[in-house]
């Protein structure tokens, strides 16, 4: 902590249109990403998949901003094509384990009793064991491959977001509003999904938000070890795996995809924050 | 007044709550009786005051009612209909003419909803109006509880404790209930608020023809609102009769504690004066005999050795008390 006495930095007023710093900063990382992504055939200057053995190895240069790889490919558009994988691998990847999880976890925590109970011993099962081995035992029965890996993470990940959204609706069914629409004869599902989710729901958003950026790496992590995104795809974690045998002659071809993992893994936890803080103080 | 049949009717009901923990072994864990042979009746357009210390099962008699706690006992006929072990369709039988009040006004609101979509709701669940017509029975029911239309689109974060609670009302009422249980619904504000609300709900009372039940535990307010007073004393009533024979004419000895607990603006009213010694018992392990008899001022051998006398639905005026065994007539 900082010693008592020290002036507070000042930052101008900000505009009452302007979320939170970390939101807009997030968003604006992201939007970049999915620019990147969507226009990825026109904005990649050569074909990811083209191979010039005469070009290999190049480093950075004018004609190949971030080198080329050991085929001659070019790493730049590799890097650019790779945002569409990563990104769609961590929307999905979250996506189901986000559905999943917040369906078990709201009916456990409303209805209670042995609903609850047998959810809660089957969640406490999944959690017993580390989640990237889990993933990898799972993905070693089904075979590698992008499907095997969303397939997985549904089977794994879903556990967080029941234990939150049970905790979160455990509290807010007790709260008076809660009570006001069963005495007003609401049908559970009105409830649930009206009065008990939407003040439920916001930590469970939050947390997918940060969640993707767990996703993508281990989708590059399970890449990486060959079980995940299959090569010549380029991923930021294939090209990492790729890669990893040059990194001491040339070591942009690890370095470029290292940075655009941290980088969209910085734009999601600016996004996290950011909406946290926002849903967190607004209705 | 008690000629035609009452629109509830409530006899011997209980509540029981299992206490948590472990038990001794062979034991049962301990019950806790939190409404405990409560009998009472009420008629249409009446308005029935319950107080009592808190922790009395003022609340509980309240959600009881309404069939949101589970109920141990006892009956509750609503219309002629008995509801105390209603199930599915009956349950929304009941749903769709009773109504609550909450004590904290913001709590009582979804916090995601504005005034519109909260009232708006009620109505369409309810089918009180064409869908077509929604809109426009929001803005009357807004404009029966005093609020501007202006207020339809704002959540419940940007409204005083005051307009909550009269949103709270106006959802109330969005219902057309027979019977609308207010849980001291005016506790938590400033006493300015309060006193709007006491004189919007005396006003809709009179206008609505409602049954009300009406939680407190401020004495003055219940004297101005109630036709009737029921008292009552760890689960139990001790006492019921008009607000006027209460007030003026208090029997039991812990209704007489209570109204000389009333603080008053007499500067030459002593300032210190006897009060009830103690605190009122666990629920858990009820006294024998009368509960009220460690604490009474006036106790007897009798009131050691057996409970009082129960109070039955039939009687307009009724106390509890050993010292009135002839209890019933005044």
């Amino acid at each position: 902590m900082i010693a008592a006495g020290v002036p507070a930095l000042r930052f101008g007023r900000m505009p009452r249109w302007a979320g939170p710093l970390p939101l807009t900063v997030g968003i604006a990382v992201i939007a970049v990403w999915i620019v990147l992504a969507l226009g990825a055939p026109w904005l990649a200057p050569y074909d990811p998949f083209l191979q010039d053995l005469a070009v290999r190895l190049q480093p950075p240069g004018a004609l190949h901003p971030f080198g080329t790889d050991n085929f001659g490919r070019d790493i730049l558009s590799r890097v650019i094509w790779s945002a569409r994988v990563d990104l769609t691998m961590g929307v999905i990847g979250v996506a189901f384990p986000f559905l999943i999880g917040t369906g078990i976890g709201a009916v456990a925590g409303y209805f209670g009793g042995a609903v609850d109970l047998i959810f809660m011993r089957i969640l406490d099962m999944v959690l017993a064991f580390p989640f990237l081995v889990l993933v990898l035992a799972i993905l070693a029965i089904l075979g590698p491959g992008l499907t095997s890996f969303y397939i997985a993470l549904a089977l794994v990940g879903w556990v967080s977001y029941a234990r939150l959204i049970r905790a979160q609706v455990l509290v807010v069914k007790g709260s008076d509003f809660v009570i006001a629409a069963r005495s007003l004869g609401y049908s559970h599902l009105r409830i649930m999904f009206r009065h008990v989710l939407p003040n439920s729901i916001v930590a469970s958003i939050v947390f997918a938000m940060s969640d993707i950026v767990l996703v993508v790496l281990s989708g590059s992590a399970i890449s990486y070890l060959g079980l995940g995104v299959q090569p010549p795809t380029a991923e930021w974690g294939v090209m990492i795996a790729e890669g990893q045998s040059y990194i001491s002659t040339a070591w942009w071809i690890t370095t470029f995809p290292g940075v655009a993992i941290v980088l969209m893994a910085f734009g999601f936890s600016m996004l996290a924050d950011g909406l946290g803080e926002k849903l967190g103080l607004d209705g | 007044m008690t000629a035609a049949a009452p629109l509830l009717e409530i006899s011997n009901l209980a509540v029981r709550y299992r206490t948590g923990g472990f038990a001794r072994p062979g034991h049962d864990r301990p019950m806790v009786r939190a409404v405990d042979d409560v009998s009472f009746a009420l008629h249409a357009g009446e308005t029935l005051g319950v107080v009592g210390e808190s922790g009395c099962g003022k609340s509980t008699l309240a959600r009881a009612i309404l069939r949101l706690e589970p109920i141990a006992g006892g009956s509750i006929r609503l219309d002629g209909r008995e509801m105390a072990s209603a199930q599915g369709a009956e349950i929304a039988w009941l749903r769709a003419r009773t109504a609550m009040i909450f004590q904290d006004p913001y709590n009582a609101l979804n916090p995601r909803m504005s005034v519109g979509e909260t009232l708006g709701e009620v109505v369409r669940v309810h089918r009180k109006a064409a869908s077509l017509e929604n809109r426009t029975r929001v803005l009357d029911l807004m404009a029966l509880v005093g609020l501007g239309p202006e207020l339809v689109d704002r959540k419940p974060r940007s409204l005083s404790g005051g307009q909550c609670q009269r949103v709270g009302i106006a959802r109330a009422l969005a219902l057309e209930p027979e019977l609308v249980i207010a849980d001291e619904c005016v506790a938590a504000l400033d006493v300015s608020i309060q006193g709007q609300i006491i004189n919007l709900l005396i006003d809709l009372k009179a206008k609505m023809r409602l049954a009300l039940i009406f939680i407190a535990h401020d004495l003055t307010v219940v004297r101005r609102l109630c036709d009737r007073v029921a008292v009552m004393y760890l689960g139990r009533i001790v006492e019921i009769g008009s607000t006027e024979e209460i007030f003026t004419r208090p029997k039991h000895p812990y209704t007489r504690a209570l109204i000389r607990a009333i603080p008053e603006m007499d500067p030459n009213r002593p300032l210190f004066q006897e009060l009830l010694p103690g605190e009122p018992p666990s629920p858990i392990r009820t006294p024998a005999g009368c509960a009220f008899h460690p604490r009474c001022p006036e106790v007897m051998q009798i009131c050691r050795d057996g409970p009082p006398p129960i109070l039955s639905t039939a009687e307009d005026r009724n106390v509890a008390c050993h010292r009135f065994p002839g209890a019933g007539v005044p």
